[in-house]
C-alpha cells in the first residue's frame, strides 16, 4: 500500500568530490544547517498563518531529518523526518510546513541561478544562513534541491557562482523608497483588499493592498490574465517598495498608483524577455542578457518617438529579438542580435514585394534610430516616402 | 486540384497527398503570441535555426487542429498555445513546398523554403504568412491553472 504522503527529501550532490556516489565527511555539517533552515523557514510559515507564536522548541523539534539512504547519481542524500518529541509523530501538518520550507530553499536557489535577487524569496537573515550550507563546494560540483519533499523532477542546481549570489544578496541591504514595478495581476481578493502580483522579469510573486480607486484598473489586468493564455496585460504598480539586490522589488508596502499598460508596452516585453531561462523554448533557447534587455528599452525610450507606436517584441529561439511593426503602408521588421548590438532591418509592403528596403543598424547609435523612425513613419499612414 | 507531392507515409504504407486546398496547422508556441493584441510573431513561420530552411506542419486533412493540439501538448510534451493554419497553396505561392513524410507522427508535413531565400526574404516571407494565418487558440496549458 502507498503511504499517504511520501515526506522524503533528496538532494543531489554532483561532480567533483561526489562521483562514485561518495559524501565526504566534512560535507554533513551543511545538512545539519539547510535542516536549520527549513526548520526557520517553515516556523516563520506557521506564525504567519496561525498568528501563534509559542512551541518554537517543539516545532523545531518536529522538522528534525535523518539521513537514511545514500545513492549513486553522483550521490544523492535521502532524508526523513525523525520527529524527536513522541508526542508529534504523526502530525502531518509539520509536513505541510517542512514543505514550504523545502520549496521556498528552491525558490531562492532558482532565481540566485537566474542572477536575480533571492532577497525576493527570503529575507536576508534566512539567506545568511546559505553561508555556513556547503561552504566548501567547488567549481566542479553542485548540490541541487527539490522543489517539495517527495518525489519530484523539478531541482534547483546551487554552484558556487549561485551560492555566491545568494550570500551577496543575504548582505544587501533592503531599502526603502518610492519605484514601481512591472507585473501581471494574478488575483484580486476584494474581501481582504489585497491583489497579487506576478512580476513581469519572472521574480517572485508579491501580494499588496489596493485602494478602491484602483479596483477598475486591476479588474481589467486580471480579466486579461484570465483570458489570456500565457501572461495578460501588465500594469505598472507605482507606490512605496523595499528595493534589494539589483535594485529589484522586494516588497509592495504601499501602492499610489496603477497603470494600465499598452499589451505592446517595450520595457514590459523586454522585461518578459528577461524571465526567460536556459531551454524556454522546448528545451531549446538560451536566457537573455537582463542588462542588454535594458539597454534596448531605454534606446527605445530615448531614442524611438512613442507616437510612432510600439512594435510587438517577440524573443527568438537562436538569441536574437524580432521587433516587428504592422502599419497601414507595409511590414517592418527589425532583428536585434544582442552578441553584435546590431539590427537587420527590413520593411516591405505586402501588396508589391518589391517594395522593399534592407539595412544593418548599429543599434548603440542615435543616427541609426532615426534613419528606423524614418522608416516606420514612411510606413505609416500619411508618412512621406 | 494541383498536387504538390506523393510521398508514401512511412506510419501508414500508403500515399497521403498534399493539395493546394489542404490546411497546414502550426503550433504557437506560447512567447509567439500576445493574445491582448491579436499579435503573431513572424517567428512561429521561421526555421528554427540559422541553418534549417524548413518547418513542421501537421496535415489539415488527418487531423483537426484541437487534436493538433493535443497531440503537440499531451503526447510529444510540447508548449504550445493554439495552432495557425493556411493552405498548402499559400505556401506554394512564395515558392516553397509541404511534403507530407509522417517524421515521427503520422500528419507530419514538412514545408521547405526555396533555397535561393536570404534570411531576410524569409522574414518577409514568415510576416507576410502570419499575417496570414487564422489562428485557433485553444484555452492554453497555463489558463487552466490560473483559475
Amino acid at each position: 500500500m502507498l503511504p499517504k504522503y511520501d515526506n522524503t527529501l533528496c538532494i543531489r550532490l554532483k561532480g567533483g568530490r561526489f562521483n562514485d556516489g561518495i559524501i565526504p565527511a566534512t560535507v554533513l555539517p551543511s545538512f545539519a544547517q539547510l535542516e536549520r533552515l527549513v526548520a526557520e523557514i517553515a516556523w516563520q510559515e506557521y506564525v504567519q498563518e496561525t498568528g501563534k507564536k509559542r512551541g518554537k522548541k517543539a516545532f523545531k523539534e518536529a522538522m528534525a531529518l535523518g539521513l537514511t539512504e545514500v545513492n549513486a547519481g553522483s550521490a544523492v542524500a535521502t532524508f526523513k523526518p525523525i520527529p524527536m518529541n513522541p508526542m508529534l509523530r504523526g502530525l502531518d501538518h509539520y509536513d505541510r510546513y517542512r514543505n514550504c520550507g523545502v520549496e521556498q530553499v528552491h525558490r531562492a536557489v532558482t532565481v540566485a541561478g537566474r542572477g536575480q535577487d533571492a532577497g525576493t524569496v527570503l529575507k536576508p537573515a534566512l539567506l545568511a544562513m546559505f553561508d555556513n550550507i556547503m561552504p566548501d563546494l567547488r567549481d566542479d560540483e553542485s548540490v541541487e534541491f527539490p522543489a517539495s519533499t517527495g518525489p519530484t523532477v523539478d531541482y534547483a542546481a546551487m554552484t558556487v557562482e549561485t551560492r555566491n549570489c545568494i550570500i551577496q544578496a543575504s548582505k544587501t541591504p533592503t531599502v526603502v523608497k518610492m519605484g514601481g514595478v512591472y507585473a501581471f495581476v494574478t488575483e484580486i481578493n476584494k474581501r481582504t483588499g489585497s491583489f497579487e502580483l506576478q512580476p513581469v522579469d519572472g521574480s517572485t510573486q508579491k501580494r499588496a493592498k489596493f485602494q478602491d480607486a484602483h479596483f477598475n484598473a486591476l479588474r481589467d489586468a486580471w480579466e486579461t490574465y484570465r483570458r489570456d493564455l500565457s501572461a495578460g496585460n501588465p500594469v505598472l504598480v507605482l507606490g512605496e517598495m523595499e528595493f534589494g539586490q539589483f535594485g529589484s522589488v522586494r516588497k509592495v508596502n504601499k501602492v499610489d498608483a496603477i497603470e494600465t499598460l499598452d499589451p505592446l508596452d517595450v520595457r514590459s516585453r523586454l522585461l518578459y524577455i528577461s524571465s526567460l531561462r536556459d531551454g524556454w523554448f522546448n528545451g531549446s533557447g538560451s536566457k537573455f542578457e537582463p542588462q542588454y534587455l535594458v539597454t534596448l528599452a531605454d534606446r527605445f525610450d530615448k531614442w524611438f518617438p512613442t507616437e510612432l507606436g510600439n512594435p510587438a517584441i517577440f524573443p527568438h529561439v537562436e538569441g536574437t529579438i524580432g521587433c516587428e511593426w504592422t502599419l497601414p503602408r507595409g511590414e517592418c521588421i527589425l532583428t536585434v542580435d544582442p552578441q553584435s548590438d546590431k539590427g537587420e532591418w527590413i520593411d516591405f509592403s505586402l501588396e508589391n514585394e518589391n517594395d522593399t528596403t534592407e539595412r544593418t543598424l548599429r543599434l548603440g547609435e542615435e543616427s541609426e534610430w532615426k534613419w528606423l523612425s524614418g522608416r516606420v513613419a514612411a510606413r505609416t499612414a500619411g508618412g512621406s516616402r | 486540384m494541383e498536387m504538390v507531392e506523393r510521398p508514401r507515409s512511412r506510419s501508414h504504407g500508403g500515399w497521403q497527398p498534399v493539395n493546394s486546398n489542404t490546411l497546414l496547422y502550426r503550433q504557437v508556441h506560447p512567447t509567439q503570441v500576445i493574445p491582448s493584441s491579436n499579435t503573431l510573431a513572424s517567428a512561429v513561420f521561421m526555421p528554427e535555426s540559422k541553418q534549417a530552411n524548413s518547418i513542421s506542419t501537421y496535415n489539415g486533412d488527418l487531423i483537426k487542429p484541437e487534436d493538433a493540439l493535443r497531440h503537440y501538448r499531451d503526447d510529444l510534451g510540447m508548449k504550445s498555445d493554439g495552432v495557425v493554419g493556411l493552405a498548402v497553396g499559400v505556401f506554394e505561392q512564395r515558392g516553397m513546398t509541404a511534403t507530407h513524410d509522417g517524421n515521427g507522427f503520422r500528419e507530419h508535413v514538412t514545408v521547405t523554403y526555396p533555397e535561393d531565400k536570404s534570411i531576410n526574404q524569409r522574414r518577409q516571407i514568415a510576416r507576410t504568412l502570419a499575417k496570414l494565418a487564422t489562428i485557433w487558440y485553444a484555452g492554453g496549458p497555463d489558463a487552466s491553472t490560473k483559475d
